[in-house]
């Protein structure tokens, strides 16, 4: 299965996406952020970073990139994205997943290991998962609260469409300690902590993260 | 003269020819002296050839008269051959009996390159305001039309000196603002960072910061509804996220 990791300008954990998605034996593909082209491949992976310097609003302007076209075209035709930190507030900007993402509360850069408990694993990238199950992750941002309006909320909580929330101290004051969100049809998953930094033991607080992309494999093998 | 390759007549006449061309700032300065100064090196320094030494020592006749009747205030050679901007001060083009130590021409050339003068000898002849009327001055000493007192700038004309600057501005300039806000219900870590800070630096009674962005969108022409209708469009598709933040948008300056 051929995975892209897309490069934008100022994207730091592309090389460790695409490492994420060989470790569980997918072909990750290197997608460039000023081609249209998507190079055949079968799903996407936005990594994290500071796009274009977090100007005007982080992601705000990586949305609008030539290869964002295409990978909002063919998401909404129901192929698999993975927005991870800055590709969280990507696929928010984009508007394929609800809310925003605005500064933490108490306005610090926060990085450190975040357990988080699996509350969907109705989407592409969670199926591997148990409903319930506690992970362990990396957690590095500086603008990771996720807000949106009280209506939203409430449709999303009830449409099953929290992928991870946060357990323990919120840690950026995203509301109601939502981590992840997923689109309506579960194929388009946003979260932010970093899943790819949890993928070995030698550099990961766990292995916790390999089952977002294990998920992504089995999915298509089974299918 | 005949057989005489480097002969005295040959190379004053050449030094005449070479003189005036150099006065017809009507070919463009540098570039010209550079072209005729090759062309006079040609002429006067190689080998005789009765075709060319007739013509050469007849121009350079011509110019030599011309020469003396501007240095004794009866004609201006400038003005015979049609030139009209002359900016070089006349002591640079007089005839090399002003330097006689320095005869050779090619230090006499030097000496008449309008480029290298100092710009204070030639700031009182330039028509400033005329040129800008046309187009914003180089920055370097140039032969900008109607430089010559006494006589009537030529606005119309452009020359590779006196050109139209592309970053003119245009007359008509007008400004749109975008006001974007957070909606009410959306956390504002840095609006209440700055509300914190107040009481601190001792301004009390601020119950709420709110912090937001403004753009000021500079338009050329003028504002019409359609423009303002595009201006919303980029105001809800990039500038704001209507997900977390509401917009406004108004004319400062129509």
């Amino acid at each position: 299965m051929k995975v892209g990791v897309v490069t934008f300008p100022g994207s730091l954990d592309d090389r460790d996406a695409a490492r994420a998605v060989r470790i569980v034996g997918g072909e990750a593909v290197a997608l460039w952020h000023g081609d249209a082209d998507l190079r055949g491949v079968d799903a996407v992976v936005l990594p994290g970073g500071f796009s274009y310097g977090d100007y005007l609003r982080c992601g705000a302007i990586a949305r609008f990139a030539p290869v964002m076209t295409a990978v909002i075209e063919r998401a909404q035709q129901g192929m698999p994205v993975l927005g991870i930190c800055n590709g969280f507030q990507i696929l928010c900007e984009s508007h394929l997943l609800p809310g925003a993402l605005i500064r933490n509360d108490h306005r610090k850069f926060l990085c450190r290991d975040q357990e988080l408990v699996v509350e969907s694993v109705a989407t592409s990238w969670t199926s591997g998962y148990q409903s319930g199950q506690h992970i362990v992750v990396p957690l590095k941002n500086g603008e990771g609260g996720f807000v949106a309006s009280e209506d939203t909320l409430d449709r999303i909580e009830g449409e099953g469409r929290v992928v991870v929330r946060y357990v323990g101290d919120n840690p950026n004051g995203s509301y109601r300690a939502i981590a992840g969100v997923a689109n309506e049809r579960g194929n388009v998953v946003g979260l932010m902590p970093h899943p790819e930094h949890a993928v070995e033991e030698l550099t990961g607080p766990s292995t916790d993260g390999l089952g977002f992309f294990s998920s992504l494999l089995r999915a298509a093998v089974n299918a | 003269m005949a057989g005489a390759a480097f002969g005295a007549p040959r190379v004053f006449g050449g030094f005449r020819v070479f003189g005036g061309l150099r006065a017809l700032r009507v070919f463009g300065g540098l570039r010209a002296f550079g072209a005729f100064g090759a062309l006079w090196v040609v002429v006067a320094l190689g080998p005789a050839d009765a075709r060319w030494s007739a013509p050469v020592e007849l121009a350079g006749l011509l110019w030599g008269v011309l020469e003396l009747a501007a240095a004794v205030g009866v004609a201006d050679p400038l003005v015979v051959a049609g030139a009209t901007g002359s900016v070089v001060p006349r002591v640079t083009s007089r005839p090399p009996a002003t330097t006689p130590a320095r005869a050779a021409p090619q230090s006499q050339a030097v000496t008449t390159r309008p480029e290298t003068a100092p710009r204070s000898r030639l700031t009182p002849a330039l028509p400033v305001d005329a040129c800008r009327q046309v187009a914003r001055v180089r920055p370097s000493s140039h032969g900008c039309t109607g430089a010559r007192p006494g006589r009537p700038p030529r606005p119309g004309r452009v020359g590779w000196a006196c050109r139209p600057s592309p970053t003119r501005r245009s007359a008509r300039m007008a400004r749109v603002v975008v006001d974007v806000m957070l909606k009410p219900e959306i956390l504002d870590p840095q609006g209440q960072a700055v509300a914190h800070a107040l009481p601190r630096l001792g301004f009390d009674g601020v119950t709420d910061v709110r912090q937001g962005k403004r753009f000021e969108l500079e338009l050329e022409g003028d504002v019409t509804e359609e423009r303002l209708a595009q201006i919303r469009g980029a105001a809800e598709t990039l500038l704001s996220n209507p997900v977390i933040e509401d917009y406004t948008v108004r004319v400062d300056q129509p």
